[in-house]
């Protein structure tokens, strides 16, 4: 199969620093690919690696099959990139500057006319295409910033943190593009803080720390994979002392959360079974019980903290 | 695609681009265009 991203043994140092550590990858065509991990983690480098920004102190990648290193020109022809800061000249219009990247790309100037008025319109921007960057809100700018990343109708879209800083409909709005630019075909490599934002729109995930790789999996496997980080919450009608639910062998740890009690546990129904019966001989009433699924953010914790940090 | 042509295309859009936001500012045209020019001139033709 050939892959729209590959990436062999990637590595880069700045200074005694080594931001990406011999990470090693592949992004199916088509796939929406989520890279998550806390600031420092090596995200914003390997994007600056396969955009070639920068160049790897090691390792080989290869964007819509072109080496990076080798054949940079052809690479970047074929991506679309959105940058964590906005790179849009305030100093121009909308409409210039999605013409000064379409020209950037050598894009025919009939298919340049049409691109970006149809993307103007489509993210709602076409009113404002004569006025100045310098005069746009953040959501505007970052809409305008998706535009000029897919002018030139790229191959791979490249995302960092697109929707870091918006608001909850201007987010939802390039949330759904980015679902439905994938829908057309494109490949989207998305860095992303919002465990929710990768739940909801990435095939695969991808959690990397200290310039490591922790895991690639679908959001769901690796979700399963920390079935220990499920748990249940239960509230009685009256306090109880969480030290007794500790002493249960199928209770990995229970911690008060509120007025309700969490309980750790690989195994849910027998815990259940147990509370039923505990609730009874104390002469207590269940007001809620809940079985909760560790959630992605759980999941990433556990991976970049360890167990600890999410059952703390 | 990346011909001589090609890239002098770029650079000359890049230029554009650059006179924009940069150089067509009333400051720069005055003190970088207008003052030497006409200070070349008082020293070339002073009486």
């Amino acid at each position: 199969m050939e892959y729209a991203i590959a990436v062999q043994e990637l590595t880069k140092h700045y200074e005694d620093v080594t931001a990406v550590d011999h990470i090693s990858f592949e992004v199916e065509k088509g796939e929406i690919f989520g890279f998550l991990g806390p600031n420092g983690a090596g995200k914003t480098t390997t994007i600056r690696i396969l955009t070639g920004l920068i160049k790897p102190d090691g390792g080989k990648a290869f964007v819509a099959g072109y080496d990076v290193l080798k054949n940079p020109i052809e690479a970047k022809q074929r991506v679309g990139v959105v940058p964590e800061v906005s790179n849009a000249y305030v100093d121009l219009t909308a409409w210039e500057n999605l013409a000064l990247i379409g020209k950037l790309y050598g894009v025919p100037t009939q298919k340049l006319r049409e691109n970006a008025t149809s993307l103007l319109k489509e993210f709602g921007l076409y009113e404002v295409k004569d006025k100045l960057v310098r005069a746009f809100s953040k959501g505007m700018k970052q809409r305008l910033l998706l535009c000029m990343a897919l002018v030139n109708d790229p191959e791979v879209l490249f995302l960092d943190e697109p929707t870091s800083g918006l608001d909850v409909e201007s987010a939802r709005l390039l949330r759904e593009k980015i679902t439905r630019y994938n829908r057309d075909g494109k490949t989207v490599f998305l860095s992303t803080h919002n465990m929710e934002e990768a739940n909801q729109l990435c095939h695969r995930i991808a959690i990397i720390n200290h310039g490591r790789i922790a895991a690639i999996d679908t959001p769901e496997n690796l979700r399963a994979q920390s079935m220990e980080l499920q748990y249940i919450e239960v509230a009685f009608n009256k306090n109880v002392n969480t030290q007794e639910f500790s002493e249960n062998p199928s209770i990995t740890k229970a911690v008060p959360a509120g007025n309700k009690v969490r309980i750790y546990t690989a195994d849910p129904s027998t815990v259940i079974a147990f509370l039923v019966e505990y609730a009874k001989k104390n002469n207590l009433r269940i007001l809620s019980l809940n079985t909760m699924m560790p959630s992605l953010e759980d999941v990433f914790l556990k991976l970049i903290k360890g167990k600890e940090a999410v059952t703390k | 695609m990346n011909s001589l042509t090609e890239q002098f295309k770029r650079s000359l859009v890049i230029a554009e681009k650059n006179i924009k936001i940069y150089y067509s500012k009333g400051p720069v045209i005055i003190f970088g265009l207008v003052f030497p020019l006409f200070l070349g001139f008082s020293l070339r033709y002073r009486a």
